[in-house]
């Protein structure tokens, strides 16, 4: 017996690896639904969105600006959630300002943009005038310090060159003072906190601030949730998945959601066969 | 000196970044913003260093042939492969229709579709150069512009609001363009909405007005007011009017700058289609003419497509067949075509052009651009779905395509314009499809192809591909070998790299995480009920109003992490503090490369 575990301790990690490649992949084509309960921090998140309705809805003109940090690597679990969001501030007739302070943040979340304007009741959303891409520019904190003052000193053209001036919907937005909501999407180091240092007044009409970030950068995350300087968080796939929910469009994070529970159920059942291993042999290495 | 200047630069760049925060000096905001724009040049340049290095590393590599220099050559060739086609944007659209995307992708104003507030842009263009020279003149001589401008002239309101703002633009006279420009903007607003409310009557009286006396003042009082193409935009303007006014002859005779064009034909928009007397005297016309040709060919026509009238279809199909090379059909004045034209200027040898579902506005700079080439082009055939009833667009679009290329005068060169937007859009606009479809077919010849939009350019791609033939496609989204390196090569390396980590945490997890100790328990613990958290399926090993996962793993992350991460976040600021405050005075060098 002792012998079995022992080689269970050494275990080839190609075996491992095998047991992760399928039960990230086989879920995608064998779809299970689950039932997702959001947890606190995306129903903060939700409720921002949903504050801004009440404005939309009494006639008032919402601006959102939605900045892409991330790269293709972390796109299944960023993707989906700038997705539902866009969609929900479609939905609200929200008018929406897209950048990115890494390259690969505006082509990605155009991406969702794009797929979202295909559909029929979004035939009538313009570009300039219900939304603008900024792009990217380098910078990364000085730009968001820049556009504090005057968004055009920063963007003097969006990405296709076109003089914020000749744009509607720019014309209306000099800085963030006429910017109600900031959506930060990020899987890179400063994440949020660039945002909040930079761009978030202390005082208590500054814009909100909601965040998307990976899995990993939850943690970090939470002390800016809890001291108030961001009103919503959606961390990881379950973030998305949370959301998804909430805002009740189950999409791509709903389906992911059930390959990442088997992924983690095998590495729980690997840490607790690895654990029993441990302690059957360790009298023996004592 | 050498570490004495960057010392300076850092502690003068700091001290005003700070300073800045806690004083409103304008000075010290200025230089705040020169050094952030600064730092913004220097993180730029700070990539075209990484790519230095990146070759001066994997070059060195190669070249002492160390291990693994295979890897390096890769590198190296796929930097440069990205870069040459990224620069050269190759499959991309060149920098000209980079500008003509940007136009069509630019909403100029809020100037309406139909044709009497497109003259009233017009008018109001013409005005606001007028009042430009006003405010000038104003500015200079501390008048007010009631008093310089002709009282004949009929402005409303706009006098007392362009004396309003007149402090301003003497107070920021060095600016004065620019704020003149914005004025403007709110003048084409303001002018277009109050033309909209007034009735034809009305509507008729003032314009002329207006415009006779604009036309009067640019000639005498500004000379200096520099209209391209003038006459030809008077003219233009006069036969738009006349058509207004309902005076067709009057209309006629003012067409002289539509030198090749023997047929107008515009669809009325909802304003003339409700004036009864237009119709009337149309349906007149018609029936004193021996026949519809006839109709046509006795002079110059301007002929308005009634909206819902089976003549339509008869008529439509009758003007194509006669003048379908030397025909002029247009709904309302589009910058599409205009762009189209002005991309054609290039091509002497154009002698067909098309352009579909185009919804963009028109400037200024459009019309002198129409002017200027429309005569070039023989034959100039626009559809839109505007035009009612499928059934004419079908009946008549087979004989265009028919012609369209049996002429073998010249080279034949097509443009095809199209602007279609969402699946539901394409299926309203089948007929245009179809006939989009059918001209790519049917082309012999090279087809040059704008696509406004990215939806339009995938199609027209797809359709070119599948029709064969020589073809230049224009566009960024589709087509471009970069956007192409992006999505098929860089995305799906990224992804890789990036699951890669969960078969490496998986494996690490597996070996590593031990209760060791009861440290290492307690964090075993922790990261499984985390772990249990951040799935759905951890709800399932919940007992409903006992234990719940999920509320666990809340606790986790609000409590302990949350106070850990915050003391770990303050202890990190008070560093940050420090050693910025060291780097400013100058304690800190070892970034300079010595002590």
């Amino acid at each position: 017996m002792e012998k079995f575990f022992e080689k269970l301790l050494n275990i080839d990690r190609k075996i491992i690896f095998l047991l992760i490649a399928l039960s990230t992949s086989v879920p995608l084509f064998y779809f299970y639904p689950q039932k997702i309960i959001a947890n606190k921090a995306s129903r903060k998140y939700n409720d921002a969105i949903n504050k801004l309705e009440e404005k939309t809805k009494k006639g008032e003109e919402v601006v959102v600006l939605i900045s892409g940090e991330y790269d293709p690597g972390t796109v299944p679990e960023l993707s989906p959630m700038a997705r539902a969001t866009i969609k929900k501030l479609l939905d609200m007739k929200v008018k929406i300002i897209i950048m990115g302070l890494v390259p690969m943040g505006p082509p990605l979340l155009m991406e969702e943009f794009n797929e979202l304007l295909k559909e029929p009741k979004y035939s009538d959303v313009k570009y300039g005038i219900d939304y603008v891409n900024l792009g990217y520019t380098v910078g990364n904190a000085v730009v968001i310090k820049g556009m504090v003052k005057n968004i055009k000193d920063k963007y003097p053209v969006d990405v296709m060159g076109t003089d914020l001036n000749e744009l509607p919907l720019m014309r209306k937005v000099k800085n963030f003072d006429n910017i109600d909501m900031i959506v930060n999407f990020s899987s890179m180091g400063g994440g949020v906190k660039t945002w909040i240092q930079f761009a978030k007044k202390t005082t208590e009409e500054s814009m909100d601030i909601v965040f998307g970030c990976t899995g990993v950068m939850v943690p970090e995350s939470y002390p800016y949730l809890n001291s108030g300087q961001i009103q919503g968080l959606l961390g990881g796939l379950k973030g998305a998945a949370d959301y998804e929910s909430l805002i009740k469009e189950p999409k791509n994070a709903t389906k992911y959601i059930f390959a990442q529970s088997i992924a983690h159920v095998i590495i729980m059942l690997f840490i607790i066969i690895g654990n029993i291993a441990f302690f059957v042999t360790r009298k023996k290495r004592v | 000196m050498r570490k004495e200047i960057p010392l300076f630069i850092t502690g003068l760049v700091g001290i005003v970044l700070i300073l800045q925060y806690f004083s409103p000096n304008k000075s010290i905001n200025g230089l705040e913003g020169i050094f952030t724009n600064w730092m913004q040049i220097i993180a730029a340049f700070s990539m075209i260093l990484g790519v230095l290095n990146l070759i001066r590393v994997n070059g060195d590599k190669i070249y002492k042939k160390r291990k693994n220099w295979g890897f390096s050559i890769v590198i190296i060739v796929s930097l440069f492969a990205t870069l040459i086609i990224g620069f050269a944007n190759i499959g991309g659209k060149s920098m000209y229709n980079r500008k003509i995307l940007r136009t069509n992708g630019t909403v100029v104003g809020n100037i309406t579709k139909d044709v009497m507030s497109h003259n009233g842009f017009k008018v109001t263009d013409a005005s606001f150069g007028i009042m430009f020279k006003a405010l000038v003149d104003a500015t200079q001589k501390e008048k007010t512009i009631s008093s310089i401008l002709p009282k004949s002239l009929k402005t409303g309101d706009l006098r007392a609001k362009f004396d309003k703002m007149l402090p301003i633009v003497r107070k920021r006279s060095h600016k004065s363009i620019e704020i003149v420009n914005n004025i403007g903007r709110q003048v084409n607003v303001e002018l277009e909405s109050s033309l909209k409310k007034m009735n034809s009557q009305s509507f008729n009286e003032s314009i002329l007005r207006v415009y006779d006396n604009l036309e009067k003042t640019i000639l005498e009082e500004n000379k200096n007011f520099k209209l391209e193409n003038k006459k030809l935009i008077d003219e233009n303007i006069k036969a738009q009017l006349a058509f207004l006014f309902k005076n067709i002859d009057t209309a006629n005779s003012n067409l002289k700058y539509y030198k090749d064009i023997k047929v107008f034909i515009t669809e009325f928009n909802d304003f003339l289609s409700k004036d009864k007397d237009l119709i009337a005297k149309l349906d007149e016309n018609i029936k004193n003419s021996k026949s519809y040709n006839d109709f046509y060919k006795k002079s110059s026509v301007l002929f308005a497509l009634k909206q819902n009238n089976k003549l339509n279809d008869f008529l439509l199909k009758n003007i194509l067949d006669t003048y379908l090379n030397n025909i002029y059909v247009a709904k309302s004045y589009k910058n599409a075509k205009v762009n189209i034209l002005k991309s054609l200027s290039g091509n002497k040898d154009l002698i067909n052009a098309l352009t579909l579902n185009i919804e963009n506005k028109l400037t200024q700079q459009y019309i002198k651009d129409f002017n200027k080439y429309v005569s070039n082009t023989e034959q100039y055939i626009s559809g839109n779905k505007y035009v009612k009833g499928d059934a004419i667009i079908k009946a008549t679009y087979k004989p265009i395509i028919a012609k369209l290329y049996t002429t073998e005068k010249k080279k034949i060169a097509s443009v095809i314009s199209a602007e279609l937007k969402s699946p539901a859009l394409l299926k309203k606009l089948k007929v245009n499809q179809l006939f989009l479809t059918s001209l790519i077919k049917n082309s012999k010849s090279e087809v040059t192809a704008l696509g406004i939009s990215e939806k339009s350019s995938e199609f027209i791609m797809q359709k070119l591909l599948e029709g064969g033939g020589e073809y230049k496609l224009y566009t960024l989204e589709v087509g471009s070998s970069f956007m192409e390196i992006y999505r098929y090569i860089f995305t799906p390396l990224s992804s890789t790299m990036f699951a890669l980590l969960a078969f490496f945490v998986a494996s690490a997890s597996y070996r590593a995480f031990r209760a060791r100790n009861k440290e290492a328990t307690l964090l075993l613990v922790a990261g499984f009920l985390v772990m249990l958290g951040a799935v759905p399926i951890g709800e399932m090993l919940s007992i409903p109003g006992v234990f719940s996962v999920a509320e666990v793993s809340d606790f986790i992350m609000n409590v302990p992490v949350m106070s850990v991460q915050s003391g770990i976040m303050i202890g990190v600021a008070l560093g940050v503090i420090s050693t910025s405050l060291r780097l400013i005075l100058g304690i800190e060098r070892s970034h300079l490369g010595g002590d």
